[in-house]
């Protein structure tokens, strides 16, 4: 299996990507190929799912309607392929490292494989069994509706996320099977490559490899079970990292095992990038077997150390003995129609976790595992992984003999991919199992399922060791969702409408999945929907794509609309109707000013909160979902000031009523951090005052001090005590360091300040010429308070939105072209409390 | 005075086990109003799931309401309508 196998020189491998055809039937049409009429088949250009093949010859989009699920029919794949030139000492596999679900596989004409669990992958032996020329493969994906026609057992409780409550038998994703917030696309098809590989001279049967730290001495350790036709004679692991290279020989246990392990004095350890640097060494294999050498790449790894703290209902991740604030948001696929991605999508979008100042991805039980090129990217960048299984909700059948078979093996497997990597700081059991069970009425016996609590947990440790694992995505305390205790599905400031102080008040500890708002992307992708700017969010169209739970008489797009009358006292039904285009700009505003206040909360001195983690980090299609990007990767306004509130070097500010405004500086990194704070209080264009002090912030540290310290004299800059009128605008502070250079800033306005549309804030915005990369600059900046500044230029992306603007206040920003055109033409810049936008004047 | 079926002996066993009532089940009449007793709806979908268990039937989707496990005698009679017959395991 592949594991961590990356590349073996004596293998050969021909991934079947091109020239295969496709042919829908009705469920249970044929049983075997045989019974298929010829002319039917239509051709694909690159093998995926029928979603991606649909797409792909222009018969499916997600904007198409009225269509029959993919589930409700069998899809056929068949291809013909020559067979591999096969060597004496050789063996011959096909490969098939994902199939969704109820599989069928056919060469020749005779039953290969029967595969029912999309997450296992399956290797057959093939070696004598293939033709010269001509050899023809054929997959066939049943019907999974049909498949759950079948009578079962009910579960015990029901999950109102799902229509289909007997998914809990198939081991599939439920993405594309949630209509209240995933496209209707499910995963049907092979979904990752099908290839065939010659295996000359010697064959990796399976191995093991994991690094250790004790003291200062790192371990890399390996176990490998080799298989070859002539005697392997040596096996040397190398260890490489930038100048330093230290080689082991391993030994022999006399029949096909081989174990041993490199010594690395004093390693550079890994480090999430927040708090360090995510150092890689990597590992190879140099088998001597026969008359040749082969070589093997098992990929990268680093030494860490993890431990999750849950003293008193604590849940604190500690990474190389430094507590670790973890935040970021839950991964979605970054196509959902195909469930591949190629390294350099990965990359950028990994490239726009790390800029944020994020340092936490989850990959959800809802979702899928991700391709290795995920895991790659996350262990080069330092982004620490929760990792679920694929579990969510649902009543698990297993204690049914076939079911939990299956699941053993795809366990064995994802473990065999995780293993000797750093980015895996948590795996979890499931996402809201025992939460689900408990909110729908069943009994306590049901909240700890012995699979989830007991065996999937020795396995984990057995494969991983050293790794924590979880049960489950909310669990701890007297019930499985309490918050205050353990982790938890944080909904208090989002669906459940609490006050934005909740976020410190509930006590939370870690939130797996928070905050939940149908984020409003930018103007130009709102044009990208079918329909573009004139769509008005009353439509079926918008609202096809704003995300629901099932059984509710309210959607996400509510809950943002409270917060909006909340932070702004702005009637957001009333504003909807008579100004859409200001009710979306307020929507957007919403979105960012919540999620900083409760980054905030979470992450000054003295919270309870040690992580959070937003859902989600991207939307499957565009629209207003859950994501701080939107499905075409363009950032959100949310994004922007998660990208303020999360960097290692952050200042932030809580409203502490009668105590005043908090400033807290938070600094992540190891070395302390010499600046210099300045406070300004805002009237109009009046600065009413300005205080400036000196810091330094010692590493891994935060430091409180109350804004008043800062200035001599008492200002109400919480409006708490009410003695007058309020008499200010607002509350900035910033952070500079000792070279002048910005680096934090967070703006506070008092209780009961609404945005009104003031005279002119004198929004000013210049647009220099453009670089050989076709980026603007552009310059913005206000004569007074401007609130929320969002930036539309037709065919360019700003690098912020939704920011605020002191009154003086210069900003420079990158207007990025977005397909390439070399001049702007036209762009306007608006506040929230301005009454007309500014045009953008273009030099040069 | 009723003698009360092996029908409904079975459905206020269930009741009993799955209803979470404040009231004792054997008491209350054939057509006492069971949320009245106390039934949430909660409870009632973990009564509807013995109810399938204990006699081997499935609720269709449209006698998924409140109506049907109003009380022991529309229990009972749904389950008839759906073809268990009283007095029989």
């Amino acid at each position: 299996m592949s594991g961590r196998l990356r590349c073996v020189s004596s293998h050969r491998r021909h991934v079947l990507r091109s020239g295969w055809e496709l042919l829908r039937t009705p469920p249970g049409f044929a049983s075997g190929a045989e019974a298929l009429v010829e002319g039917n088949w239509v051709p694909i250009g690159s093998l995926g799912t029928v979603a991606h093949c649909e797409r792909d010859a222009g018969r499916w989009t997600l904007d198409a309607t009225g269509l029959a699920s993919f589930d409700a029919d069998d899809w056929w794949y068949r291809v013909r392929f020559d067979g591999a030139p096969e060597s004496e000492s050789g063996e011959v596999v096909l490969g098939f490292d994902g199939l969704a679900t109820l599989c069928d596989v056919w060469l020749n004409g005779t039953s290969l494989l029967r595969s029912e669990n999309m997450f296992v992958a399956a290797e057959v032996p093939v070696t004598g069994q293939l033709h010269r020329s001509e050899n023809e493969l054929v997959l066939c994906f049943r019907s999974l509706e049909s498949a759950l026609k079948v009578k079962r057992p009910r579960p015990a409780w029901r999950v109102p996320m799902l229509t289909q409550q007997q998914l809990r038998w198939h081991r599939t994703s439920l993405l594309g099977r949630t209509p209240g917030w995933s496209p209707p696309a499910p995963p049907v098809g092979p979904w990752r490559d099908v290839w065939l590989e010659a295996r000359d001279f010697v064959s990796v049967v399976s191995h093991r490899m994991h690094s250790s730290l004790e003291l200062e001495r790192g371990a890399i350790s390996l176990n490998l079970v080799l298989r070859a036709a002539s005697t392997v004679r040596s096996v040397l692991a190398i260890v490489e990292c930038g100048e330093f290279t230290q080689e082991a020989f391993l030994a022999s246990d006399g029949v096909n095992g081989w174990s041993g392990a490199v010594l690395v004095d004093n390693p550079q350890l890994w480090w999430p990038h927040t708090h360090g640097t995510p150092t890689l060494y990597s590992v190879k294999l140099r088998i001597a077997v026969g008359e040749v050498d082969v070589e093997v790449d098992l990929g990268k790894t680093g030494f860490r150390s993890v431990e999750v703290g849950t003293l008193e209902g604590d849940f604190s991740i500690r990474v190389n003995k430094v507590d670790v604030f973890c935040r970021g948001a839950c991964w979605m696929p970054l196509d959902p129609a195909s469930l591949r991605a190629t390294a350099d999508q990965m990359s950028a979008a990994l490239e726009q976790v790390c800029q944020a100042g994020m340092n936490m991805i989850r990959v959800t039980g809802l979702t899928t595992y991700e391709e290795d090129a995920f895991y790659d990217e996350c262990d080069r960048r330092g982004v620490l992984v929760w990792q679920d299984f694929m579990f969510a909700n649902m009543d698990y059948p297993l204690a049914d003999q076939a079911f939990s078979s299956s699941v053993e093996v795809e366990v064995g497997q994802q473990v065999a991919r995780w293993q000797g990597r750093p980015c895996i700081a948590v795996v979890c059991g499931n996402s809201e199992v025992s939460q689900q069970a408990a909110m729908w009425g069943a009994s306590r016996e049901h909240w700890e399922p012995e699979f989830f609590t007991r065996t999937l947990a020795n396995w984990v440790s057995q494969g991983l060791p050293g790794v924590p694992y979880w049960p489950s995505s909310a669990w701890g305390g007297a019930f499985p969702h309490q918050v205050d205790a353990g982790t938890v599905s944080y909904y208090g400031v989002g669906a459940y409408l609490r006050t934005p102080e909740d976020a410190r008040l509930s006590g939370l500890r870690f939130a797996t999945e928070c905050l939940a708002l149908a984020n409003v992307p930018v103007p130009a992708s709102v044009e990208a929907l079918a329909g573009g700017n004139p769509l008005r969010v009353t439509h079926a169209r918008w609202k096809e794509r704003a995300p629901r739970d099932l059984a509710a008489g309210w959607d996400f797009e509510d809950v943002r609309d409270h917060y909006m009358r909340h932070l702004f006292a702005v009637d957001a039904a009333r504003l909807r109707y008579v100004d859409h285009d200001r009710y979306l700009h307020f929507a957007r505003a919403t979105s960012r000013e919540l999620m900083v206040a409760t980054f905030s909360q979470w992450r000054a001195t003295g919270s309870s909160c040690r992580g959070a983690l937003v859902l989600a980090l991207r939307d499957l299609w565009t629209g207003a979902g859950w994501g701080l990007i939107d499905a075409m990767g363009r950032p959100k306004s949310c994004y922007w000031g998660l990208r303020q509130a999360l960097q290692p070097l952050a200042v932030l500010l809580t409203d502490e009523g009668c105590n005043g405004v908090a400033v807290h500086v938070t600094n992540d990194r190891d070395a302390s951090s010499r600046i210099r704070l300045k406070l300004e209080v805002w009237r109009r264009d009046a600065l009413l005052a300005l205080g400036e002090r000196d810091l330094t912030v010692s590493g891994r540290c935060t430091l409180k001090l109350s804004a008043l310290e800062l200035l001599d004299h008492f200002m109400d800059l919480t409006n708490a005590y009410r003695f007058g009128p309020l008499a200010h605008d607002c509350v900035v502070v910033t952070a500079y360091r000792e070279d002048g250079v910005r680096v934090g800033e967070a703006f506070h306005f008092p209780s009961g300040s609404g945005v009104e549309r003031l005279d002119d804030p004198g929004l000013l915005a210049v647009a220099s010429g453009s670089d050989e990369k076709g980026n603007v600059t552009l310059t913005v900046s206000a004569a007074s308070l401007a609130v929320a500044v969002c930036i539309e230029a037709q065919g360019y992306l700003a690098d912020d939105d939704c920011f605020h603007l002191a009154p003086g206040q210069k900003r420079m920003l990158q207007l990025r072209p977005i397909d390439g055109r070399s001049r702007m033409q036209r762009g306007i810049a608006s506040a929230l409390n301005s009454r007309a936008p500014a045009v953008i004047s273009i030099a040069g | 005075m009723s003698t009360h079926s092996e029908l409904d002996q079975r459905i206020r066993a269930v009741l009993s086990a799955y209803g979470r009532l404040g009231s004792d089940v054997q008491s209350l009449s054939a057509d006492a109003d069971l949320y009245q007793a106390g039934l949430t709806s909660h409870a009632s979908v973990n009564v509807m799931l013995a109810l399938e268990g204990e006699f081997g039937i499935e609720f269709p989707d449209n006698m998924l309401n409140r109506s049907v496990f109003g009380s022991v005698g529309a229990i009972g009679a749904a389950l008839m309508e759906l073809g268990v017959v009283s007095g029989k395991p």
